[in-house]
C-alpha cells in the first residue's frame, strides 16, 4: 500500500513539473519563443537556465511552449484510443460471434506491424502533418486497451443485472452505454496514461529520425535540434529529452501505482 | 498429428498476414502523391526524362500487375533495383542486415541475463524488491534515444571511452581480428543503449512470472522440505521463468527493432533501420518494400515462432490456450 502511494506521488510530482510549464508558459515566457533573443550556443547561465539554441533561441522558453504541443498531441491520442477501444471493445463483448470475431481479427491485425515503422510510412507519405500522425496513432493505439474491455464486457454480460436489463426490454446500445461502459471505466483508466506515454515516445522517436511537423514546435522537434547539435551544445540534446523522459516515467509511475503490485506487465507503454 | 497442423496452419497465416500488408504497402506507395518518377527526377526535370524514368522502372504498368511480379520476382530472389543507390534490393540488404542483427542480438543476449537475474532477485526479496521492479517498469518508458545521447555525452564525448559513431574506424585498415575487435569497440554504446531498455522489460516480465510462480505450491513443498531459499528461487523458480522470457522476446520483436532505428540512426550504425528510414526520406520504392518486407516477416515469423516454442517448452500451453 504504502508503496503504492510512494508510486502514485513520485508520479504526480515527476509530471507535475512538465505540466505547470507547458500549462503556464504563455505567462512565465511571455512572447514568440522561435524569436532569437541572444547569441547561438550559448551554454545554460542565470540569464537562460537551459543555454540557447542554434539559432540563439532561448531552451527553457521553447521547452515550455514545445510542452502545450505535445501534451496536446498525445492527450488527443489518448482520447482517441480511448474512445475506440471502449467502444469497439464493449461492442465485441456484447455482439455475437461473428460481430465479435471480425473485432477479434482486426486487432490481430492492427498489432502486426509494429506501430511505429507504421507512423513512420504514414508520415513520411501522407506529410509530416501533426493531426495526421495523431490520428494514426489513435487508429493503432487502442488494441490492448479494446482487448481488456472486452475481456471485461464479456464476462460482465452474463450478469444478473445485464441479463435483467436485457429481458426487461432494454435495447442492446442502451444496455452498453448505461450498464457497460460504467462498469469497463475503472479497468481502462489505469490504461490511458500509457497510450499517452506511448504516443509522447513514438512521436518524439520520429522527429529524432528526422519526421516529425517541422512547423510545430514539439518535444520531438527540439529533440531533433539537439540530435544534430550533441557535439557543440550538450544541453541541447540533454533538456529536452529529459522533460519527455521525466513526463513518460511520470505516467509509468501513475499507471503503476493504479494497477496490481505484482503485475508491472500491466504497465508497460507499447511502442 | 494436431500439434504439425495446427502449426503449418500458423504459417499459412502469418504468411497471409504477410502478403496483405505487402499489398497495402504497394497500394499506399503508389498511391502518394508525387510518386518515385518525380522524386527520382529531381525539381528541374523536363517531361521527357520523367516519362524516361517511368518507363525504364515499369512504373506505366497496372498497378495489379505490377504487384504479382514484384511478389514473383521477390520469391526469386530479385527485390528490384534502389531508385537511389542504383544497386540491388537484396545485395543492399543483405549488407545492413549483419550489423543490425549483430546489435540486435547482443543487446538481446545481455538484456535477457541480466532482466531475467533483475527479476527474480526483485521477486525474491521482499525488502526493496518491490522497489526495484517499480525502478524497471519505469525505465523502460525512458526514451531509448535520449539514454543513449547521455551515454553518447558521459562515456563516449566526455570521458572519451568509446567511439560514438560508426562500424569501424575508417583509417584503420588491419586484419581481420583487428576489424573485429574494432567493431566491437565501436558496439559498445549502441549495444549498452539498447540493452539497457531490454533489461527494464525483461526484469518487468520476469519479476511478474516469478511472483506467480512463488506462490505455487511447489516452492511452499521445497521450503517445507528445507531446501535453501535462493535455490527454490535460482533452481527451481527461475527454471519456470525462462519459457516466460523465450516468448515475450519472441513476441516483442517489433519493439526491439524500433528501438535499434534509434539506436542505429544516434550512433550511425549502418543497419537496417537506418536503410529504411532513408528510404522513406528519398522514396525509394524498391528498397523501402524490401526492408519493411523483411522486417513485417520477421515480426510475423517471431510471433508465430513464439506460439510454437511456447506449447514446446511448456507443454501444459495447449495450442488452442495459446490462440487466445
Amino acid at each position: 500500500m504504502r508503496l503504492r502511494w510512494g508510486l502514485h506521488l513520485s508520479g504526480a510530482l515527476m509530471l507535475g513539473l512538465p505540466l505547470a510549464a507547458a500549462l503556464l508558459a504563455p505567462l512565465l515566457f511571455p512572447g514568440d519563443p522561435r524569436e532569437p533573443i541572444g547569441a547561438p550556443f550559448i551554454a545554460p547561465m542565470a540569464a537562460h537556465p537551459l543555454g540557447t539554441d542554434d539559432l540563439g533561441r532561448d531552451l527553457m522558453s521553447a521547452l515550455a511552449h514545445a510542452g502545450r504541443a505535445s501534451l496536446a498531441s498525445g492527450a488527443l491520442v489518448t482520447l482517441g484510443a480511448a474512445a475506440l477501444g471502449v467502444s469497439l471493445g464493449v461492442i465485441a463483448g456484447l455482439a455475437g460471434p461473428l460481430l465479435d470475431r471480425l473485432i477479434l481479427r482486426l486487432m490481430d491485425v492492427s498489432q502486426i506491424v509494429p506501430r511505429f515503422f507504421l507512423a513512420l510510412l504514414a508520415t513520411a507519405w501522407l506529410g509530416p502533418g501533426w493531426l495526421q500522425l495523431a490520428a494514426i496513432l489513435a487508429l493503432t493505439g487502442w488494441v490492448s486497451l479494446g482487448r481488456l474491455v472486452r475481456a471485461e464486457a464479456r464476462s460482465l454480460r452474463h450478469a444478473p443485472f445485464v441479463e435483467a436489463a436485457l429481458l426487461l426490454g432494454a435495447s442492446r446500445s442502451s444496455v452498453a452505454l448505461r450498464h457497460l461502459v460504467p462498469n469497463v471505466l475503472p479497468l481502462a483508466l489505469p490504461q490511458l496514461p500509457l497510450i499517452f506515454a506511448s504516443a509522447l515516445l513514438i512521436e518524439a522517436g520520429l522527429c529524432f529520425l528526422g519526421a516529425g511537423d517541422p512547423n510545430r514546435l514539439s518535444w520531438g522537434i527540439l529533440i531533433q535540434t539537439g540530435q544534430s547539435h550533441t557535439l557543440r551544445g550538450w544541453w541541447l540534446a540533454l533538456f529536452p529529452g529529459l522533460a519527455l523522459a521525466l513526463t513518460c516515467v511520470g505516467l509509468t509511475l501513475l499507471a503503476l501505482g493504479r494497477s496490481n503490485e505484482a503485475d508491472g506487465l500491466a504497465a508497460l507503454p507499447a511502442h | 498429428m494436431p500439434a504439425i497442423a495446427s502449426t503449418l496452419r500458423a504459417v499459412a497465416a502469418g504468411l497471409a498476414a504477410w502478403l496483405l500488408i505487402q499489398l497495402l504497402l504497394f497500394a499506399l506507395v503508389h498511391a502518394a502523391p508525387g510518386g518515385p518518377a518525380a522524386a527520382l527526377a529531381g525539381d528541374f526535370a523536363t517531361r521527357e526524362t520523367q516519362f524516361e524514368i517511368t518507363k525504364s522502372f515499369a512504373l506505366d504498368r497496372p498497378i495489379a500487375e505490377q504487384f504479382v511480379s514484384f511478389i514473383a520476382r521477390m520469391a526469386q530472389g530479385d527485390w528490384g533495383i534502389s531508385y537511389h543507390f542504383r544497386r540491388p534490393v537484396a545485395g543492399l540488404i543483405a549488407e545492413r542486415l549483419v550489423p543490425t542483427l549483430l546489435l540486435m542480438l547482443s543487446a538481446l543476449a545481455i538484456a535477457l541475463f541480466a532482466g531475467r537475474a533483475l527479476g527474480l532477485w526483485a521477486a525474491a526479496n521482499a525488502r526493496g524488491g518491490a522497489l526495484v521492479a517499480a525502478a524497471t517498469t519505469a525505465a523502460y518508458a525512458l526514451p531509448v534515444f535520449w539514454v543513449g545521447q547521455l551515454l553518447m555525452l558521459g562515456l563516449g564525448l566526455e570521458l572519451r571511452w568509446f567511439p560514438v559513431s560508426g562500424l569501424t574506424d575508417p583509417r584503420q585498415t588491419g586484419t581481420s581480428l583487428t576489424t573485429g575487435v574494432d567493431i566491437a569497440w565501436h558496439a559498445v554504446l549502441p549495444v549498452a543503449t539498447l540493452a539497457l531498455q531490454q533489461t527494464a522489460f525483461f526484469a518487468t516480465v520476469a519479476h511478474a512470472k516469478a511472483r506467480m510462480e512463488i506462490g505455487q505450491g511447489y516452492v511452499r513443498a521445497a521450503r517445507a522440505r528445507g531446501i535453501a531459499e535462493h535455490a527454490i528461487i535460482w533452481g527451481h523458480v527461475a527454471r519456470n521463468v525462462s519459457p516466460q522470457l523465450a516468448t515475450a522476446a519472441l513476441n516483442r520483436l517489433g519493439m526491439l527493432l524500433t528501438g535499434a532505428v534509434l539506436v542505429e540512426t544516434l550512433f550511425a550504425w549502418p543497419g537496417l533501420g537506418r536503410l529504411l528510414s532513408s528510404a522513406i526520406l528519398n522514396r525509394d520504392h524498391p528498397v523501402l518494400l524490401g526492408a519493411f518486407g523483411l522486417i513485417v516477416a520477421m515480426v510475423i515469423a517471431s510471433s508465430v515462432a513464439a506460439d510454437i516454442v511456447q506449447t514446446r517448452l511448456d507443454p501444459r500451453v495447449a495450442p488452442d490456450k495459446a490462440a487466445q
